[in-house]
Protein backbone atom coordinates (compact mmCIF):
# COMPACT_ATOMS: atom_id res chain seq x y z
CA UNK A 1 0.00 0.00 0.00
CA UNK A 2 1.41 3.34 -0.66
CA UNK A 3 2.29 5.47 2.48
CA UNK A 4 0.61 8.00 3.18
CA UNK A 5 3.26 10.24 5.06
CA UNK A 6 3.95 12.47 2.97
CA UNK A 7 8.04 12.08 1.36
CA UNK A 8 8.60 16.14 1.06
CA UNK A 9 7.57 19.13 3.47
CA UNK A 10 6.22 22.15 1.10
CA UNK A 11 5.20 23.64 3.94
CA UNK A 12 4.44 27.49 3.45
CA UNK A 13 5.25 26.94 -0.24
CA UNK A 14 2.88 28.22 -2.97
CA UNK A 15 2.90 26.31 -6.31
CA UNK A 16 0.66 27.08 -9.38
CA UNK A 17 -0.70 23.67 -10.87
CA UNK A 18 -2.57 23.98 -14.04
CA UNK A 19 -4.91 21.22 -16.02
CA UNK A 20 -5.99 20.56 -12.10
CA UNK A 21 -8.84 19.23 -12.95
CA UNK A 22 -8.35 15.35 -13.80
CA UNK A 23 -5.45 13.18 -14.33
CA UNK A 24 -1.56 13.96 -13.44
CA UNK A 25 -2.36 18.04 -12.82
CA UNK A 26 -4.74 16.72 -9.99
CA UNK A 27 -2.56 14.51 -8.56
CA UNK A 28 -0.16 17.01 -8.52
CA UNK A 29 -1.95 19.34 -6.81
CA UNK A 30 -3.23 16.52 -4.10
CA UNK A 31 0.42 15.72 -3.17
CA UNK A 32 1.55 19.10 -3.17
CA UNK A 33 -1.43 19.48 -0.74
CA UNK A 34 -0.56 16.16 0.83
CA UNK A 35 2.94 17.57 1.40
CA UNK A 36 1.23 20.69 3.17
CA UNK A 37 1.96 23.17 0.24
CA UNK A 38 -0.72 25.67 -1.48
CA UNK A 39 -1.93 25.47 -4.61
CA UNK A 40 -3.77 27.48 -6.93
CA UNK A 41 -5.03 25.13 -9.08
CA UNK A 42 -5.71 25.97 -12.45
CA UNK A 43 -8.08 24.18 -15.11
CA UNK A 44 -11.20 25.13 -17.26
CA UNK A 45 -14.26 22.89 -15.70
CA UNK A 46 -15.49 24.41 -12.45
CA UNK A 47 -17.16 21.77 -11.03
CA UNK A 48 -14.22 19.30 -10.87
CA UNK A 49 -11.83 22.03 -9.57
CA UNK A 50 -14.37 22.57 -7.19
CA UNK A 51 -14.34 18.69 -5.78
CA UNK A 52 -10.85 18.85 -5.82
CA UNK A 53 -10.49 22.10 -3.30
CA UNK A 54 -13.19 20.16 -1.15
CA UNK A 55 -10.75 17.65 -0.26
CA UNK A 56 -8.02 20.02 0.77
CA UNK A 57 -10.18 23.26 1.66
CA UNK A 58 -7.31 24.58 3.58
CA UNK A 59 -4.33 24.00 0.48
CA UNK A 60 -6.34 24.48 -2.75
CA UNK A 61 -7.69 27.51 -4.29
CA UNK A 62 -9.56 26.91 -7.64
CA UNK A 63 -9.02 28.99 -10.60
CA UNK A 64 -11.30 28.20 -13.45
CA UNK A 65 -9.58 29.72 -16.67
CA UNK A 66 -8.29 29.33 -19.74
CA UNK A 67 -4.62 28.17 -19.36
CA UNK A 68 -3.68 29.57 -22.93
CA UNK A 69 -5.03 33.44 -22.09
CA UNK A 70 -2.36 34.43 -19.45
CA UNK A 71 -3.72 38.06 -19.17
CA UNK A 72 -6.72 36.64 -17.63
CA UNK A 73 -5.99 34.99 -15.05
CA UNK A 74 -2.71 36.90 -13.89
CA UNK A 75 -5.11 38.83 -11.28
CA UNK A 76 -5.97 35.48 -9.68
CA UNK A 77 -2.23 34.48 -9.70
CA UNK A 78 -1.36 37.77 -7.75
CA UNK A 79 -3.93 37.08 -5.33
CA UNK A 80 -3.33 33.97 -4.56
CA UNK A 81 0.71 34.84 -4.23
CA UNK A 82 -0.67 37.49 -2.02
CA UNK A 83 2.60 39.72 -2.41
CA UNK A 84 5.17 37.13 -1.92
CA UNK A 85 6.80 34.80 -4.35
CA UNK A 86 5.79 31.27 -5.41
CA UNK A 87 7.94 28.27 -5.03
CA UNK A 88 6.94 26.98 -8.65
CA UNK A 89 4.78 25.46 -10.82
CA UNK A 90 3.76 22.67 -12.71
CA UNK A 91 1.91 23.20 -15.89
CA UNK A 92 -0.39 19.65 -16.58
CA UNK A 93 -2.73 21.46 -19.37
CA UNK A 94 -2.50 19.58 -22.12
CA UNK A 95 -5.31 17.81 -25.17
CA UNK A 96 -4.50 15.32 -27.63
CA UNK A 97 -5.85 14.59 -30.83
CA UNK A 98 -5.27 11.60 -32.55
CA UNK A 99 -4.95 12.54 -36.56
CA UNK A 100 -2.59 10.60 -39.27
CA UNK A 101 -1.23 12.66 -42.21
CA UNK A 102 -4.56 12.64 -44.46
CA UNK A 103 -6.72 13.74 -41.39
CA UNK A 104 -4.54 16.73 -40.70
CA UNK A 105 -6.25 20.03 -39.20
CA UNK A 106 -3.49 22.66 -38.88
CA UNK A 107 -6.31 24.34 -36.38
CA UNK A 108 -6.36 21.46 -34.08
CA UNK A 109 -2.34 20.90 -34.62
CA UNK A 110 -2.43 24.75 -33.34
CA UNK A 111 -4.65 24.18 -30.59
CA UNK A 112 -2.40 21.21 -29.11
CA UNK A 113 0.99 23.62 -29.45
CA UNK A 114 -0.90 26.72 -27.69
CA UNK A 115 -1.69 24.75 -24.71
CA UNK A 116 0.88 22.44 -23.80
CA UNK A 117 4.08 24.39 -24.86
CA UNK A 118 3.14 28.25 -25.56
CA UNK A 119 0.48 28.22 -22.30
CA UNK A 120 3.29 26.55 -20.28
CA UNK A 121 6.18 29.12 -21.29
CA UNK A 122 3.58 32.21 -21.05
CA UNK A 123 3.50 31.12 -17.50
CA UNK A 124 6.58 30.15 -16.54
CA UNK A 125 7.27 33.95 -17.68
CA UNK A 126 5.01 35.43 -15.25
CA UNK A 127 5.93 33.22 -12.81
CA UNK A 128 9.54 34.45 -13.11
CA UNK A 129 9.24 38.53 -13.30
CA UNK A 130 9.82 40.67 -11.16
CA UNK A 131 6.48 40.11 -9.13
CA UNK A 132 6.39 36.66 -8.59
CA UNK A 133 10.07 35.30 -9.39
CA UNK A 134 12.40 34.06 -6.24
CA UNK A 135 15.72 32.29 -6.11
CA UNK A 136 15.42 28.77 -5.55
CA UNK A 137 12.07 28.39 -7.34
CA UNK A 138 11.51 25.14 -9.57
CA UNK A 139 8.91 25.02 -12.83
CA UNK A 140 7.87 21.73 -14.38
CA UNK A 141 6.22 21.35 -17.97
CA UNK A 142 4.57 18.54 -18.54
CA UNK A 143 5.94 16.55 -21.77
CA UNK A 144 5.45 12.88 -23.09
CA UNK A 145 7.00 10.11 -24.16
CA UNK A 146 5.55 10.72 -27.42
CA UNK A 147 7.87 13.33 -27.76
CA UNK A 148 10.76 11.37 -27.80
CA UNK A 149 9.40 8.30 -29.96
CA UNK A 150 7.37 8.29 -33.54
CA UNK A 151 4.05 7.48 -33.60
CA UNK A 152 1.84 7.26 -36.10
CA UNK A 153 -1.31 9.53 -35.42
CA UNK A 154 0.15 11.42 -33.06
CA UNK A 155 2.56 13.93 -35.25
CA UNK A 156 0.88 17.22 -33.67
CA UNK A 157 0.85 15.93 -29.92
CA UNK A 158 4.39 14.63 -30.40
CA UNK A 159 6.05 17.59 -32.21
CA UNK A 160 4.67 19.90 -29.37
CA UNK A 161 5.80 17.95 -26.81
CA UNK A 162 9.50 17.30 -28.11
CA UNK A 163 9.02 21.37 -28.58
CA UNK A 164 8.70 21.36 -24.63
CA UNK A 165 11.64 18.87 -23.91
CA UNK A 166 13.62 21.42 -26.00
CA UNK A 167 11.92 24.87 -24.24
CA UNK A 168 12.81 23.21 -20.81
CA UNK A 169 16.59 22.96 -22.26
CA UNK A 170 16.52 27.54 -23.38
CA UNK A 171 14.74 28.22 -20.36
CA UNK A 172 16.87 26.80 -18.20
CA UNK A 173 19.87 28.53 -19.52
CA UNK A 174 18.10 31.67 -19.11
CA UNK A 175 16.56 31.14 -15.72
CA UNK A 176 19.81 30.15 -14.05
CA UNK A 177 21.15 33.31 -13.44
CA UNK A 178 17.81 33.73 -11.30
CA UNK A 179 18.65 30.84 -9.57
CA UNK A 180 15.47 29.11 -10.91
CA UNK A 181 14.76 25.75 -12.02
CA UNK A 182 12.96 24.44 -14.67
CA UNK A 183 12.36 20.78 -16.52
CA UNK A 184 10.59 18.78 -18.27
CA UNK A 185 8.60 15.35 -17.28
CA UNK A 186 7.38 12.51 -19.89
CA UNK A 187 5.24 10.17 -18.92
CA UNK A 188 4.40 6.57 -20.65
CA UNK A 189 0.61 5.77 -21.28
CA UNK A 190 -0.99 6.77 -17.70
CA UNK A 191 -4.68 5.75 -17.62
CA UNK A 192 -6.34 9.23 -17.29
CA UNK A 193 -9.47 11.07 -18.79
CA UNK A 194 -7.37 11.98 -21.87
CA UNK A 195 -5.62 8.92 -22.43
CA UNK A 196 -8.86 6.63 -22.21
CA UNK A 197 -10.06 9.58 -24.88
CA UNK A 198 -7.31 8.26 -26.99
CA UNK A 199 -7.85 4.58 -26.48
CA UNK A 200 -10.89 4.02 -28.85
CA UNK A 201 -8.23 4.89 -31.67
CA UNK A 202 -5.66 1.74 -31.08
CA UNK A 203 -7.16 -1.49 -32.42
CA UNK A 204 -6.51 -3.93 -30.08
CA UNK A 205 -6.94 -1.47 -27.53
CA UNK A 206 -5.50 -1.18 -23.74
CA UNK A 207 -3.93 -4.92 -24.21
CA UNK A 208 -1.44 -3.70 -26.76
CA UNK A 209 -0.80 -0.78 -24.81
CA UNK A 210 -0.37 -2.36 -21.76
CA UNK A 211 2.10 -4.80 -23.14
CA UNK A 212 4.26 -2.18 -24.67
CA UNK A 213 4.93 -1.06 -21.26
CA UNK A 214 7.16 -3.49 -19.36
CA UNK A 215 6.04 -2.77 -15.73
CA UNK A 216 2.33 -2.58 -16.91
CA UNK A 217 0.81 0.97 -16.99
CA UNK A 218 1.72 3.61 -14.59
CA UNK A 219 -0.35 5.76 -12.32
CA UNK A 220 -0.76 9.47 -11.58
CA UNK A 221 0.66 8.97 -8.87
CA UNK A 222 3.53 8.08 -10.16
CA UNK A 223 4.19 10.71 -12.08
CA UNK A 224 3.34 13.22 -9.30
CA UNK A 225 5.62 12.15 -6.74
CA UNK A 226 8.31 12.59 -9.44
CA UNK A 227 6.89 16.02 -9.71
CA UNK A 228 7.16 16.61 -6.33
CA UNK A 229 11.20 15.47 -6.01
CA UNK A 230 11.40 17.84 -8.58
CA UNK A 231 10.11 20.80 -7.57
CA UNK A 232 11.66 20.29 -3.66
CA UNK A 233 15.21 21.39 -2.87
CA UNK A 234 16.27 17.84 -3.28
CA UNK A 235 16.33 18.63 -7.02
CA UNK A 236 18.34 21.49 -6.21
CA UNK A 237 20.94 20.33 -9.02
CA UNK A 238 19.16 19.71 -11.94
CA UNK A 239 17.74 21.86 -14.66
CA UNK A 240 17.06 21.68 -17.89
CA UNK A 241 16.48 18.17 -18.29
CA UNK A 242 13.93 15.66 -19.42
CA UNK A 243 12.91 12.89 -16.75
CA UNK A 244 11.21 9.76 -18.36
CA UNK A 245 8.77 8.00 -15.92
CA UNK A 246 7.24 5.09 -18.49
CA UNK A 247 7.38 1.81 -16.53
CA UNK A 248 10.42 1.00 -19.24
CA UNK A 249 8.25 1.69 -22.42
CA UNK A 250 11.26 3.51 -23.91
CA UNK A 251 13.78 1.12 -22.30
CA UNK B 1 -24.57 11.31 -47.84
CA UNK B 2 -22.09 13.70 -50.04
CA UNK B 3 -20.16 14.45 -47.27
CA UNK B 4 -20.05 10.95 -45.97
CA UNK B 5 -18.47 10.15 -49.34
CA UNK B 6 -15.66 12.83 -49.62
CA UNK B 7 -14.49 11.78 -45.69
CA UNK B 8 -14.53 7.98 -46.84
CA UNK B 9 -12.58 9.04 -49.63
CA UNK B 10 -10.44 11.46 -47.83
CA UNK B 11 -9.14 8.92 -45.27
CA UNK B 12 -8.79 5.91 -47.90
CA UNK B 13 -6.62 8.30 -49.96
CA UNK B 14 -9.31 7.09 -52.80
CA UNK B 15 -11.14 9.55 -55.43
CA UNK B 16 -14.42 10.71 -54.38
CA UNK B 17 -16.08 9.19 -57.20
CA UNK B 18 -15.09 5.91 -56.97
CA UNK B 19 -16.51 5.67 -53.29
CA UNK B 20 -19.62 2.93 -53.44
CA UNK B 21 -21.89 1.85 -50.73
CA UNK B 22 -22.12 -1.31 -51.52
CA UNK B 23 -18.48 -2.02 -51.89
CA UNK B 24 -16.90 -4.43 -49.40
CA UNK B 25 -14.27 -2.93 -47.39
CA UNK B 26 -11.90 -5.69 -47.56
CA UNK B 27 -11.80 -5.56 -51.51
CA UNK B 28 -10.38 -1.43 -50.97
CA UNK B 29 -6.89 -1.46 -51.26
CA UNK B 30 -7.08 1.58 -49.42
CA UNK B 31 -8.69 0.14 -46.64
CA UNK B 32 -5.98 -0.43 -43.91
CA UNK B 33 -5.41 0.59 -40.03
CA UNK B 34 -4.14 4.22 -40.94
CA UNK B 35 -6.96 4.45 -43.37
CA UNK B 36 -9.23 3.16 -40.19
CA UNK B 37 -8.02 5.90 -37.82
CA UNK B 38 -8.16 8.54 -39.70
CA UNK B 39 -11.89 7.33 -40.63
CA UNK B 40 -12.38 7.57 -36.82
CA UNK B 41 -10.62 11.33 -36.58
CA UNK B 42 -12.79 12.89 -39.16
CA UNK B 43 -16.01 11.55 -37.81
CA UNK B 44 -15.02 12.57 -34.77
CA UNK B 45 -13.85 16.41 -35.95
CA UNK B 46 -16.95 16.26 -38.97
CA UNK B 47 -20.10 14.74 -37.35
CA UNK B 48 -18.73 15.02 -33.43
CA UNK B 49 -19.73 11.05 -33.16
CA UNK B 50 -16.89 9.30 -31.08
CA UNK B 51 -16.67 5.55 -33.14
CA UNK B 52 -14.40 2.98 -31.52
CA UNK B 53 -11.94 1.20 -33.51
CA UNK B 54 -13.86 -2.13 -32.39
CA UNK B 55 -16.99 -0.63 -34.56
CA UNK B 56 -15.45 0.12 -36.88
CA UNK B 57 -13.81 -3.27 -37.61
CA UNK B 58 -17.49 -4.97 -37.55
CA UNK B 59 -18.05 -3.12 -40.53
CA UNK B 60 -18.17 -5.24 -43.82
CA UNK B 61 -19.48 -3.02 -46.46
CA UNK B 62 -18.70 0.70 -46.92
CA UNK B 63 -22.44 1.29 -46.19
CA UNK B 64 -21.99 -0.21 -42.60
CA UNK B 65 -19.87 2.77 -42.10
CA UNK B 66 -22.60 5.45 -43.53
CA UNK B 67 -24.67 3.62 -41.22
CA UNK B 68 -22.73 3.92 -38.18
CA UNK B 69 -22.41 8.41 -38.62
CA UNK B 70 -26.12 8.55 -39.35
CA UNK B 71 -26.72 7.42 -35.88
Amino acid sequence: MPSTVPIFDFSDRRFVVTGASSGIGREVARQLALSHGHVLAMARRAELLASLAQEFPQRIVPCVADVTDTAAFKPALLQFAGGAPLAGSVHAAGINRFAPLRAFQRSEAERIMATSLWAGVDLVRLLCGPELGTAGASHILLASVSGLKGQAGLTAYGATKAAVIHAVRSLARELAGKKIRINAVSPGWIPTEMTEEMQRFYPGGAEKIVQEHPLGLGTPRDVALLALYLLSDAAQWITGSNFVIDGGYSA
Amino acid sequence: MEKFRELFAQALEMKTDDVKLDARLKDLPGWDSIAAVSFLAMVDGDYGIKLTAEEIRKAVLVEDLYKLVQK
